[in-house]
């Protein structure tokens, strides 16, 4: 839990000062004082010994000679040595100490052991010191502020105290003063650090060893990252948040955003939804648009990352910062309406020792619940399947000769006594056998295993006076509940190098490897229907076969000389596997250049590239292969002779993706401090191009040793068994188009500080990009932010003790969300068409030059407050958001085109709003300390404006709530039902039609929406997602060991049931529990909502299910609380044991633990409501470094 | 220092400064550009998935008396589907026949836009000549599809006053959209077509094309609905010329597979296939007329090849298409029928009943004997039932009742549905399909009255 607390702190302070002419020395000197801090504390003080014999000899003389046979080295200012007296001295194997102590009797100076270093001071009674100092001139002050750990520490604020003068310290821990008077005094602040307090006393090169604050181990923030810049938090006007590496490290995951969920505010896991412009499920702020792209931006060090995010390995990562309003993302412009998400990568400093981390842990994950969902039982089921049987409800199948569906297995047998080949005994023999079988039962015992995962990963990092490096690598191996295997290896390097003072270069890769092998997932229905009492393994476990198509047609068709057409669930995943093989290459190059004090220039480029393989290979014995062999073959059953037109053999298919990207950014950084004024600026230009392109090849007849394939005819039409009719052979290959999308931007972001309380931001930012069809002048797109913010507790009239932080700050600015997909012209995409192999074309967008990227504004308000020792601090952040110009739908007259009934158009708009409080309470510190972190979020949306006819079709929320439904004034997600009247006496369920309470289903369900809820049939229930989330971590910590548990709660929101229809149950054998529960006689209607079962020719039958299925009884609550983790620490200091490690830790960590609480009464999570949960995880691992 | 700051500033503005025009010149993607030249629009021509496939009108066939439904599967029906199953006004809207229907049209009307702005010369003359002959194909084709729909039958005496259909003439779609009246419509089309036939090569590269003699066939069967029978005679006669094969059924195909006719065979002059909007018309629903059934002789191969036996009746399974979807396009049987029709009209019975025999020998097992008629008015008969008989479910029943109403033949569509009895007299309103009702809330246009 601690690492540097508990270990040794010290503070050092080293001052030096030579000759200005003499350069060289100067540059040695600091060499010579770099270079100790990379020695290796291999003895220890008191242990060496020293022989010396010389005669009047200078002091440095004698330092030099014990530097020589020591591992110790000297620190001092040059004149405090240099007019001493010379000395005279013989020792044999004497201690240092006892040298020093003979060399120093009588002498105005001192001194003091600081890991490797003998610092020379002056006494401090010394007369000669103070003598000087009175008419010393002032002096410029030049130094470096270092950590415990000898790691330079940036945006230390620097002040001479009395004065108005300040500086911050840069990314090396570097600052410098002028005209500082000789013994004025400096204070060193930092957020994350003990404030120091310095005498000058007349030394100009100053090394200042701080403290690390003890409530920064809790993990208060120091800097963020913008992905441009990096800013001290206090420095910033606009909502970011981050999350430290102990934060990110509390869950196990192996995926970069799941470890961000419940640990920090205004971030969001999105479950349940199906949008499609969605690929990472999460949310930053919740909603900025309609139909435009809803993932947030993420940000892997200075570039957007374009690969799978599952390729960044939470090994590599130091920690992620999430901008969150328009100051702190509008400097990513027109990606950046949904906010920014900024993965800081581990790096090697100057100057550090070589360091080792390692990391190892095993994940285990239970299987799904199969029994989650309640359904009816196997002998209620087969009832319903005799009554339809009877009923001739198979009969279309039974005698269909095209398609040749399969019958179920009781099915076939009610066939057999239909036709009279059993008897009616047998037949209830049969069927009771059925009735002891269970489908789940084999599921969890043939098929779902427990998954688990295992993750390596060590890291190397080190530093000289102008090399910074850190080599990572890292290993996934994952065993899914399928029997699937993932396997991830990553390896990185990272290099700095400065070859002169004003020049830095770096130099970086990140390779990925992953590898997915798909395991078993069995097709377990028949013809699309569910059947609770299938077998997919005898009594002893022998796999047993399943009918894709009717069984008296596949066993006799091809009179024998076909290849058996059994489909085999537990054997198929042996015979036809599917592997991805991924490998993504990142590397940078950049170089920075100091050009004056305060002014620098930092160029960087980035080449990414992400190659994808997926590998299909159905074996010759699979039943995909079969199938298509099978079904292609031409016999004659005459000669008995096949002719194979899909030829006999396995089938290979390879889908290869590509997607690369290149990025460019030139930017000038400056940072300047004069009197009461400070300013940090960048300017910037910078270009990106992203690349992807597809294909797809099928080799039939394929052998993998020795390598052989067929060619086969695409062209030409073949009989087929099923259905009956010609068909061309499958998957001829593809290529897909290529696709290269090109962004150029430039961008200002200034901050302007007075007095280190009164802090004003801008940023202007300009994004062009080759969005097809546009002049070029026409893409450049505007997006601004201002903001201020003021520290209240720094000003001299505040005296409120207890309340030691008070700071408030505003923000309000433009971000925007652009789709590539969109165009101007009438754009035509070409292609072949397969069956008269012509180039076709065809129109995929009208000419509508007015097209434009999206615009979000957003005003954000915040407080950050702290009390006296940070007992309690936080911040409470108010945002509003209106989304404009957005992406919309516009009707228009279709019979001009005929594509599509609706032109995008920059038309629509949204409103959001959202209270977010983040609040660290010390509860107890000591010993036992124990911390609670609380995080509340509250966040509402609604569409504004949109095209007339639709978005005031209040039915368009029936269905509503899993993808996002623009109904003006309404949530984006958001739930409507039939209103509810009851079931009736013969067992319907009753809706309202004209205020009057109907059964007539399908006039309530096409009611006229847009008359609205008022008089319809139908009733607004709510948004389908929380309104109010956040967590509460409580973190315990005693003697090394910590526990830490986080509650997560969402609330405010509603979600639908799954139910019992009679539909479901006759056309795909989903039968849910509530069946028992159904209206069987009259006077049930008192007792139950669930409807009669009835048979399809029922008037309105599926009508009268749907009504059912949506209606406001089957809406529930969805509010519930959860244990989201438990995380267990216990780590072992170097401090007072003999370990080989500098710190060892030991963890473990459940995840998904359960729900504590939840508003509906049927048990289901709501945020799954029709499938298993995600599973319990529990994780142990073991972390240190050395 | 100098030097460094030189440097830099060289550096940073090298970049800044670089031209970015160019860099955002580069198209998106390759399979995408804004079609220009002949290539790119005769590639927008041959997008056979939106032009050929899945496309002509389902309404007529909906709403025609070629079938029927069990009350079970009434029940399951969409609303449109049953209103238009019972003729009562369906509202609907966007996507539909007339949405499918116009997206040829607007392409037909880009592609002779940017034609005039490209110069003929020898080597692209062909090229040219076959674009511009498509388009006009296209559009005329597709005319004529949404009239038989969303218009009445023509009638000469009223043509001027009833609703005929949008006529686009340009792809501008700022172009506010109008009805034109019946007649407007029908000239249209024949212009059009007429036009195609002299760009077009006399057969095409592929039946996804258009040709001379699909350009003729259709012609003759708009000529046909038209009732101008001496036209429809001399185009049917014309295409006939060019190609005239027929599928033997005795030895062709197997009369008795699940879907015995190849797609594109040889009686396909033009192929389109009819769209799935109305769930009607899908062979899994739709039960053939039980007397029209009867109808089909015991040694008529026609009754193994298109029909499937289905809960104790009939289903359709002998598309051209080689599938379960409705053949809607031109083939030469269409042809033999139409001027067998003709020859009969004109008191022709030995032509009639040649043209008539030719077809049906083909269509017969071995025991066929030719057919023979007292005269021309029950060749006439016998020809419209083989008609019928022949060109079943291929979208063509619904415009001959509205044509034949028109002649006096006084056929009254009948549905029996949820015990009531529900029937269409000849000639009336309702012969003209709804408007979807979002064109006529944009567009202003008068909708069919009922």
């Amino acid at each position: 839990m601690q690492p540097i607390a508990t270990r040794r702190i010290s503070q050092l302070i080293v001052g030096w000062s030579f000759a200005n002419s003499n350069c060289r020395v100067m540059k040695l000197t600091i060499l010579l004082l770099l270079t100790t801090f990379l020695q290796v504390n291999a003895r220890s003080w008191g242990q060496e010994k020293v022989t010396l014999n010389l005669k009047n000899a200078s002091l440095e003389k004698v330092f030099m000679e014990i530097r020589k046979q020591t591992s110790f080295d000297f620190l001092y200012r040059d004149e405090l040595v240099q007019n001493l007296p010379k000395i005279t001295i013989v020792v044999k194997n004497a201690t240092i100490e006892e040298v020093l102590s003979m060399c120093f009797e009588g002498l105005p100076i001192t001194y003091s052991v600081e890991g490797n270093n003998i610092v020379i001071k002056e006494k401090r009674d010394s007369v000669a010191g103070t003598a000087g100092t009175k008419e010393a001139p002032p002096i410029d002050v030049r130094g470096k502020v270092v950590n415990e750990s000898g790691n330079p520490v940036a945006n230390v604020t620097v002040a001479v105290k009395g004065t108005s003068i300040t500086t911050l310290t840069d990314s090396d821990g570097r600052f410098s003063l002028s005209t500082v008077d000789y013994d004025a005094v400096l204070t060193f602040t930092h957020v994350g650090m003990e404030p120091f307090e310095l005498k000058v006393s007349g030394q100009s090169e100053l090394l200042i060893r701080l403290k690390t604050k003890v409530s920064e181990l809790d993990g208060v923030t120091v800097t963020v990252s913008t992905g441009y810049q990096d800013i001290p938090k206090e420095r910033a006007t606009g909502s970011f948040v981050k999350v430290d590496n102990e934060m990110f490290n509390q869950q196990v995951g192996t995926n970069v955003l799941d470890r961000l969920d419940g640990v920090t505010t205004g971030f969001q896991t999105i479950t349940g939804k199906s949008d499609t412009k969605r690929t990472l499920n999460i949310a930053v702020r919740g909603l900025s648009t309609i139909n435009g792209n809803l993932d947030p931006l993420v940000v892997l060090d200075n570039f957007i990352y374009e690969g799978d995010i599952n390729n960044i390995n939470p090994n590599d990562v130091e920690s992620v910062t999430i901008l969150k309003d328009a100051a702190a993302a509008s400097i990513w412009g027109a990606k950046a309406a949904n906010g920014v998400i900024v993965i800081t990568t581990k790096k090697g400093n100057f100057n550090q020792k070589l360091s080792v981390e390692f990391n190892s842990n095993f994940i285990i994950k239970e299987k799904p619940d199969l029994y989650y969902q309640p359904t009816i039982s196997v002998s209620d089921y087969l009832a319903v399947e005799e009554f339809i049987f009877n009923k001739g409800y198979f009969n279309n199948q039974i005698s269909n000769t095209s398609s040749r569906p399969a019958l179920t297995p009781a099915v076939e047998i009610f066939l057999k006594r239909r036709n009279g080949e059993i008897s009616a005994e047998d037949s209830a023999m049969l069927i009771d056998q059925l009735k002891s079988y269970d489908l789940r039962e084999q599921l969890n015992e043939y098929v779902y295993r427990k998954a688990v995962t295992q993750q390596y990963s060590i890291n190397l990092r080190g530093g000289s006076n102008n090399l910074a490096w850190i080599i990572a690598g890292t290993l996934d191996k994952s065993t899914g509940s399928m029997q699937n295997e993932f396997d991830k290896i990553n390896l990185r390097f990272n290099n700095t190098y400065k070859p002169l003072k004003q020049i830095e270069l770096s130099l970086g890769t990140y390779y990925t490897n992953s590898k997915d092998i798909s395991g078993m997932n069995p097709v377990l229905t028949v013809n699309n229907r569910y059947v609770p009492y299938l077998r997919i393994a005898d009594e002893n476990g022998n796999p047993l076969p399943l009918y894709t198509y009717r069984s008296g047609y596949i066993d006799t068709v091809g009179a024998g000389h076909l290849l058996d057409w059994k489909y085999y669930p537990l054997e198929e995943h042996k015979y036809y596997n599917s592997t991805t093989n991924l490998q993504e290459l990142i590397a940078n190059v950049g170089m920075g250049v100091q050009i004056m004090k305060g002014l620098s220039l930092k160029v960087n480029y980035q080449y990414q590239k992400q190659w994808d393989e997926k590998r299909i290979l159905a074996d010759v014995r699979s039943y995909a292969a079969r199938d298509l062999i099978n079904n292609y073959s031409q016999v004659n059953y005459n000669t008995g002779n096949v002719t194979y037109i899909v030829p006999m053999g396995s089938i290979l298919t390879l889908n290869y993706s590509n997607l690369s990207s290149q990025n460019f950014r030139s930017q000038l950084n400056y940072n300047m401090t004069w009197g009461d004024h400070g300013v940090v600026g960048i300017v910037g230009f910078e270009t990106r191009e992203v690349k992807s392109d597809r294909n797809r090849v099928t080799y039939y007849g394929y052998i993998e040793d020795p390598l052989s394939f067929t060619s086969v005819d695409y062209v030409n039409r073949y009989r087929v068994f099923i259905p009956g009719s010609q068909r061309t052979i499958p998957n001829a290959p593809a290529i897909l188009a290529t696709t290269v999308n090109r962004f150029v931007s430039t961008y200002v972001n200034a901050s302007y500080s007075y007095k280190s309380r009164y802090i004003f931001s801008a940023s202007f930012r300009k994004d062009a990009s080759n969005v097809f069809g546009l002049n070029t002048n026409d893409k450049w797109n505007p997006l601004w932010s201002l903001g201020v913010s003021w520290d209240v507790s720094k000003e001299k009239f505040y005296n409120i003790q207890w309340l030691s932080l008070l700071k408030v700050r505003t923000t309000y600015g433009y971000s925007g969300n652009v789709d590539v997909s969109r165009s101007a012209l009438p754009v035509a995409f070409y292609s072949t068409n397969t069956i008269t192999n012509f180039p076709y074309g065809r129109i995929g967008t009208l000419n509508n030059p007015s097209l434009r990227w999206e615009k979000n504004g957003q005003l954000n308000f915040a407080i950050d407050f702290a009390t006296k020792k940070q007992i309690l601090s936080g911040n409470i952040e108010y945002y509003r958001k209106k989304g404009t110009d957005l992406y919309g739908a516009t009707p228009y007259d279709y019979t001009a085109w005929g594509s599509t009934d609706v032109l995008t158009k920059n038309v629509a708009g949204m409103e959001g709003s959202g209270i977010e409080i983040g609040l660290t309470s010390r509860n107890v510190v000591g010993n036992f300390n124990w911390t609670s972190k609380f995080y509340f979020n509250y966040l509402e949306n609604k569409t504004t404006v949109y095209y007339e006819e639709s978005a005031q079709d209040v039915s368009g929320l029936i269905t509503g709530g899993t993808a996002i439904m623009p109904i003006i004034g309404k949530p984006l997600y958001a739930i409507a039902a039939y209103k509810w009247a009851g079931l009736t006496a013969t067992g319907d369920p009753a809706g309202y039609f004209e205020k009057q309470i109907s059964t007539d289903y399908s006039k309530i369900i096409a009611q006229d929406g847009k008359k609205g809820f008022e008089e319809g049939s139908f009733t607004y229930i709510g948004t389908a997602i929380p309104t109010y989330f956040g967590s509460l971590i409580n973190e315990f910590e005693w003697k090394g060991l910590s526990v830490a548990v986080n509650i997560a709660y969402r609330l405010g929101y509603y979600f639908r049931r799954p139910v019992f229809t009679s539909s479901e149950l006759i056309n795909r054998g989903n039968g849910h529990k509530d069946y028992e529960k159904r209206w069987q006689q009259p006077g049930d209607e008192l007792i139950t909502n669930v409807p009669a079962f009835v048979y399809t020719n029922y008037p309105q039958f599926i009508y009268r299910d749907d009504f059912y299925r949506y209606s406001e009884i089957n809406v529930l609550k969805a509010d519930n609380i959860r244990l989201q983790y438990i995380n267990a620490s216990y780590s072992l200091e170097r401090k007072n044991r003999r370990l080989p490690f500098q710190r060892l830790t030991i963890y473990g960590n459940i995840s998904n633990v359960g729900i504590i609480w939840r508003a509906n009464k049927e048990g289901l999570d709501p945020d799954s409501p029709s499938s298993p949960p995600s599973p319990r995880t529990v994780a142990v691992g073991i972390r240190g470094s050395f | 220092m100098n030097q460094i700051i030189k440097i830099s500033t060289a550096l940073f503005l090298l970049v800044a400064l670089a031209s970015c025009k160019k860099y955002l010149d580069k198209k998106p993607a390759n399979n995408i550009d804004v079609p220009t030249d002949l290539e790119d629009l005769q590639a927008l021509l041959d997008n056979g998935r939106d032009i050929n496939q899945n496309i002509t009108p389902g309404f007529g066939e909906g709403a025609s008396d070629d079938f029927f439904v069990l009350q079970q599967t009434y029940d399951i029906l969409p609303i449109r589907d049953q209103d238009l199953y019972r003729w009562v006004p369906i509202e609907y809207k966007y996507p539909n026949d007339w949405s499918k229907n116009y997206l040829p049209v607007f392409v037909s009307n880009y592609c002779l836009e940017l034609l005039q702005d490209i110069s003929v010369n020898s080597k692209n003359r062909q090229l040219y000549e076959n674009v511009k002959g498509t388009s006009l194909f296209y559009r005329a084709y597709f005319f004529s599809q949404l009239a038989w729909t969303f218009a009445l039958a023509y009638d000469e005496s009223t043509a001027d006053s009833d609703y005929g259909i949008v006529l686009r003439l340009g792809a501008d779609f700022n172009v506010p959209s109008t009805r034109s009246n019946i007649k407007e419509t029908y000239e249209q089309i024949v212009k059009d077509a007429k036009e195609s036939a002299t760009y077009l090569p006399d057969l095409p590269e592929h039946t996804f094309r258009p040709s001379k003699a699909a350009a003729y066939g259709l012609l003759a069967r708009v000529y046909l609905t038209m009732r101008k029978y001496d036209s429809a005679f001399k185009y049917a006669n014309l295409s006939l010329n060019i190609k005239n094969d027929l599928i033997d059924y005795k030895t062709d195909i197997d009369v008795n597979a699940s879907a015995p006719f190849d797609q594109f065979n040889i009686e396909t002059l033009f192929y389109t296939e009819m769209n799935s909007f109305t769930s009607t018309t899908f062979t899994s629903r739709a039960l053939v007329d039980t007397t029209l059934y009867a109808s089909y002789t015991d040694n008529d191969l026609r009754k193994l090849a298109y029909f499937n036996p289905k809960n104790g009746y009939f289903s359709f399974k002998g598309s051209y298409t080689g599938t379960s979807t409705p053949f809607t396009g031109i083939a030469t049987d269409e042809m033999y029928l139409i001027r067998a029709e003709c020859y009969a009209r004109s008191g022709d019975k030995e032509n009639a009943l040649k043209d008539l025999n030719t077809l049906l020998e083909k269509r017969y097992d071995a025991t066929f004997t030719p057919v023979s008629a007292a005269d021309a008015a029950e060749a006439l008969t016998i020809i419209l039932l083989e008609r019928r008989k022949e060109l079943y479910w291929r979208g063509l029943r619904f415009p001959d009742i509205k044509r034949l109403n028109k002649e006096g033949a006084n056929i009254v569509l009948v549905r029996m549905i949820s015990g009531e009895t529900l029937t269409l007299p000849p000639n009336d309103n309702r012969y003209a399909i709804q408007i979807p009702r979002d064109i006529v809330d944009l567009t202003g246009i008068p909708q069919n009255p009922r």
